[in-house]
């Protein structure tokens, strides 16, 4: 049976309420959207051990609403949310907007303000023209060298970071 | 007989009369030559002259557009590239960094250790680990020679040429200029047309696939998450590929889609590891003052 007009209004209807309200209770600037490349199980955790709390068909539209490590926790239209591997996601395409692209954009915890390097957004440089017009600079490779780190330098800032080395060998022919 | 013999010592001996070294218009082609075969011969430059082709091909790339003013984020680049750069098999190099102002998202590798990334790139990363990865792909072409062999196996003949030109001008360097302008000059147009062939044609797909594979293992040994790169890939992938900041660095490198599939299997077996790592999403807010 064909459903009348009517039907059709209030699916849309509930549909936007839905978005609305879940934009809401999120309290995000935006909610990623993206498709499920492949059928695969919503799991509880971020864990591959993890349950299934249900299953996501290939090309069903998700919202992305964060990231732990190589996980996604994602919102399907049926309202269902779960968590699936990074690698299973396709982001939808998206008009360019500078600070405002990819998962980071979503979770970063100070949106406030603008960084020093945004002010340089919609200078043009570096493009393929330029480089084919440019010629060398010799004064800013001088520059360079005031900015540069060392072995103490670097050691110290990985400290300060907790980095932690891991001893991990290349693994050899990977994409053939 | 003995005139064919006569006549050979007859043209040689005015040949080196008339020009000392066998100089041909303004180039010397016996040191050429030599310098040529024993750079074809051992393929390998020594580090000190990868080095110094490496800074001239920077100086290129930093004049397509202006440095990033700010000192902080230079330094922070740079320690995070040099920590990273620790964990390759080159970590003696004259590991340099810089940050260029540009809208486009986009980071180039030249040869000896030099990377430069744009404020347009670094404006849309979110972590310290994403930074680390973008970095690492960088390095990885740096320690694979990646450009240094795009010279080399450079099919066309102008590029054969040129590799000559580097070695002798690389040669010169060590020794101050040389004696003659001119060929000072040809040699920099030399270098500037050959930088800017092969930065705006880009490398071959599998470089660029072994660069992303690199990255992963190099991120991971620097205690990054390695899931940072992947973030920076599919944010690369959801914006519109017609989008003109985008445009050169989709017109040089396989697109996000392509390189996500390529990195699958590393990341399995990353997984399989007993990993130590961060992404230091904090640190690079304070340190970019987002």
């Amino acid at each position: 049976m064909k459903p009348t007009y009517l039907e059709i209004c209030n699916k849309l209807k509930k549909a936007f309420l839905i978005i609305f309200v879940f934009g809401q209770s999120l309290s995000m600037a935006a909610s990623l959207d993206g498709t499920m490349i492949k059928n695969t199980g919503l799991k509880e955790k971020p864990q591959s051990q993890s349950k299934d709390v249900g299953q996501i068909s290939k090309n069903a539209a998700i919202s992305i609403l964060t990231r732990e490590g190589g996980w996604y926790q994602v919102k399907a239209i049926t309202n269902l949310s779960g968590w699936v591997k990074m690698l299973s996601v396709r982001f939808d395409r998206k008009p360019y907007r500078p600070g405002k692209l990819g998962i980071g954009s979503v979770l970063s915890v100070m949106t406030t303000g603008h960084s020093d390097v945004t002010a340089t957004t919609g200078v043009r440089g570096l493009s393929e023209e330029d480089l084919r017009n440019a010629r060398p600079d010799f004064s800013a490779l001088a520059k360079l060298v005031a900015f540069q780190a060392n072995t103490t330098v670097a050691t110290n800032f990985a400290r300060k970071g907790r980095l932690k080395t891991n001893k991990i060998a290349y693994l050899e022919k990977s994409h053939d | 007989m003995i005139s064919r013999h006569l006549k050979i010592v007859v043209i040689s001996a005015l040949i080196l009369s008339g020009c000392k070294g066998l100089e041909i218009g303004q180039f010397d082609l016996n040191r050429i030559a030599d310098l040529g075969q024993k750079f074809a011969a051992n393929k390998e430059m020594t580090q000190q002259q990868e080095e110094a082709l490496g800074a001239k091909m920077t100086a290129v790339i930093l004049g397509s557009g202006q440095l990033q003013s700010n000192a902080n984020i230079q330094k922070y680049v740079n320690r995070v590239g040099y920590w990273v750069a620790m964990h390759s098999e080159r970590p003696d190099l004259n590991w340099t960094f810089a940050v260029m102002n540009s809208s486009d998202l986009n980071a180039f590798a030249m040869p000896g250790g030099y990377v430069v990334i744009t404020s347009g790139l670094i404006d849309n990363l979110h972590s310290e680990a994403e930074l680390a990865g973008v970095l690492a792909h960088e390095i990885a072409h740096v320690v694979e020679k990646h450009h240094l062999k795009a010279i080399q196996s450079g099919n066309t003949m102008s590029l054969v040429k040129d590799v000559t030109l580097f070695a002798k001008d690389t040669y010169e360097s060590q020794y101050g200029r040389s004696s003659n302008p001119l060929l000072d000059d040809q040699i920099a147009a030399k270098l500037l047309s050959t930088t800017q062939e092969i930065y705006a044609k880009g490398l071959t797909k599998e470089d660029e696939y072994q660069a992303d594979q690199r990255a992963l293992v190099l991120m991971s040994r620097a205690g990054y998450d390695p899931y940072g790169f992947v973030a920076t890939l599919q944010m690369l992938e959801g914006i519109q590929p017609q989008d003109t900041h985008l445009a050169f660095l989709f017109a040089t490198h396989p697109s996000p889609r392509n390189r996500l599939e390529n990195v699958g299997a590393i990341l399995t077996y990353l997984e399989s590891k007993p990993l130590l790592v961060e992404s230091l999403e904090p640190r690079y807010a304070l340190q970019i003052r987002r």
